[in-house]
């Protein structure tokens, strides 16, 4: 029985596929990306190439070159936060913000070059849309949201955001979403977009990366080798190679690739999911925190006990019934200010496609066992 | 042996490169992936060398595909 409930941590497990192809690269292909011209290296080459354009369809856009490889989101949001941002610049962010986004922000403002202000939004998070032009003003630069918070899985509309605010970027964080939710970064008019390629991708820690519709508005965060235009000590002024300075993660490329073109078919349906979140919501000793509509659900939600603290609830979870989930804030303290759970944090489950009903069945009644 | 009527192709960086060659490929078009020559050794660590007719026919697509390239005649046998 598959009892790993913190997926959005990291998920497990991952598609044989992926270790085969991390494993066949370290002992059998090898190879850098680009540099020279024999064919490992073409080999190699072509597989990043590859993974690039598979990580394009799965974000929805057709501009895989301006799909920047990094080490994870939070690397991608740096580059794009603290290169898009100048000084005298307002930023807008929500209220479900992990400190990915939030610390970024929070920098810069420390160190006078922007202000950010929160934008009003609903009990669980959702931002109101009709109360967005009000925050506006003639100096906002940005818009940085997650899609899906990691706290109670609560999913943003980019598409209506993006509305609202007009010639405005939007960043938008897609680490809990990409993968297990539709992300359509042209369709929705995502002018920033980051992601990793360790959680609902399935790919291996380390992988994750950037879609920057507009280079010319960020500076670059890291300066380096890319093996084009190396007669200069500037960096390329062209996508991917401004923004990849370095030997990028191959190896775990090869994985994250094959993670992409070996998605396994979900063990369990919306619906199982949808009858977990209600027989959860009956116990009245929790409070459930989830998206109010079920149609703005991702796969993971949280609970708050009556009487046992969260830390409490995740031994019990572990010791009674071989659950692992995840205790605490989550490094996301502006969602539980906004959800009235800081400090203290709550109790966290996150589902993976290989969960089966069954599993998510024993996982209601560990649930409601401990919250008796 | 590729020896007469060549042509090198440069590209703006490597994605271009693999891009290119795979609708060579694609296309049965004959291109062979070679190493930068030295007199243009800034350029990406890669180009593809072909004929001169299907060098008109790669920049087509190159154009088309928004890829930015040059073009290199040679007369030297590069295999």
């Amino acid at each position: 029985m598959n009892l790993y409930f913190d997926n959005c941590a990291t998920s497990f497990p991952k598609p044989a596929a992926v270790a085969e192809a991390m494993v066949r690269h370290l002992n059998e292909t090898g190879g850098t990306y680009g540099r020279s011209a024999y064919p490992r290296i073409l080999q190699s080459t072509g597989l990043v190439e590859e993974c690039r354009d598979q990580l394009a369809s799965k974000m929805g856009t057709s501009e895989a070159g301006k799909i920047i490889l990094t080490a994870n989101a939070t690397t991608a949001l740096n580059l794009m936060i603290q290169g898009i941002c100048k000084r005298g610049g307002h930023v807008l962010t929500s209220s479900m913000e992990h400190n990915a986004i939030a610390r970024p922000l929070e920098h810069l403002r420390q160190m006078g070059i922007i202000e950010w202000e929160l934008l009003e939004s609903a009990p669980d998070g959702r931002i109101q849309v009709d109360k967005i032009a009000s925050k506006i003003r003639q100096n906002t630069i940005l818009v940085a949201i997650c899609h899906m918070s990691n706290v109670n899985g609560m999913a943003q509309s980019p598409g209506e955001i993006k509305k609202a605010i007009g010639e405005i970027p939007l960043l938008v964080d897609a680490s809990q979403s990409l993968g297990s939710h539709p992300v359509e970064v042209d369709k929705w008019g995502i002018d920033f977009l980051a992601f990793t390629g360790h959680k609902s991708l399935l790919g291996p820690t380390g992988t994750g990366g950037a879609f920057i519709r507009y280079p010319e508005m960020v500076e670059p965060l890291l300066y380096g080798g890319t093996g084009s235009g190396s007669d200069s000590l500037s960096m390329p002024s062209f996508v991917p190679d401004l923004f990849e300075a370095g030997t990028p993660n191959i190896t775990g490329i090869h994985g994250l690739n094959a993670a992409l073109k070996n998605r396994p078919i979900a063990q369990h349906s919306r619906d199982d999911f949808e009858a977990l979140l209600l027989e959860v919501k009956r116990n009245t000793n929790y409070k459930v925190r989830c998206a109010d509509d079920f149609e703005h659900q991702g796969k993971l939600f949280s609970v708050v006990h009556n009487t046992l603290s969260s830390s409490e609830l995740a031994l019990r979870f572990y010791e009674g019934f071989g659950i692992e989930c995840r205790a605490g804030l989550h490094c996301a303290p502006l969602a539980h200010r906004h959800l009235g759970s800081f400090p203290t944090g709550d109790c966290r489950f996150s589902l993976s496609p290989y969960h089966t009903p069954e599993e998510l069945n024993y996982l209601a009644k560990a649930i409601h066992d401990v919250g008796k | 042996m590729m020896s007469e009527n060549r042509e090198i192709v440069l590209f703006q960086n490597i994605r271009q490169v693999i891009k290119a060659e795979q609708w060579c490929r694609d296309n049965n078009l004959p291109v062979k992936v070679i190493p930068v020559p030295k007199p243009w050794s800034s350029e990406c660590g890669m180009c593809l060398e072909t004929t001169k007719d299907y060098a008109d026919q790669l920049e087509e697509f190159a154009m088309e595909s928004g890829m930015i390239t040059r073009r290199i005649p040679t007369t030297n046998s590069t295999n």
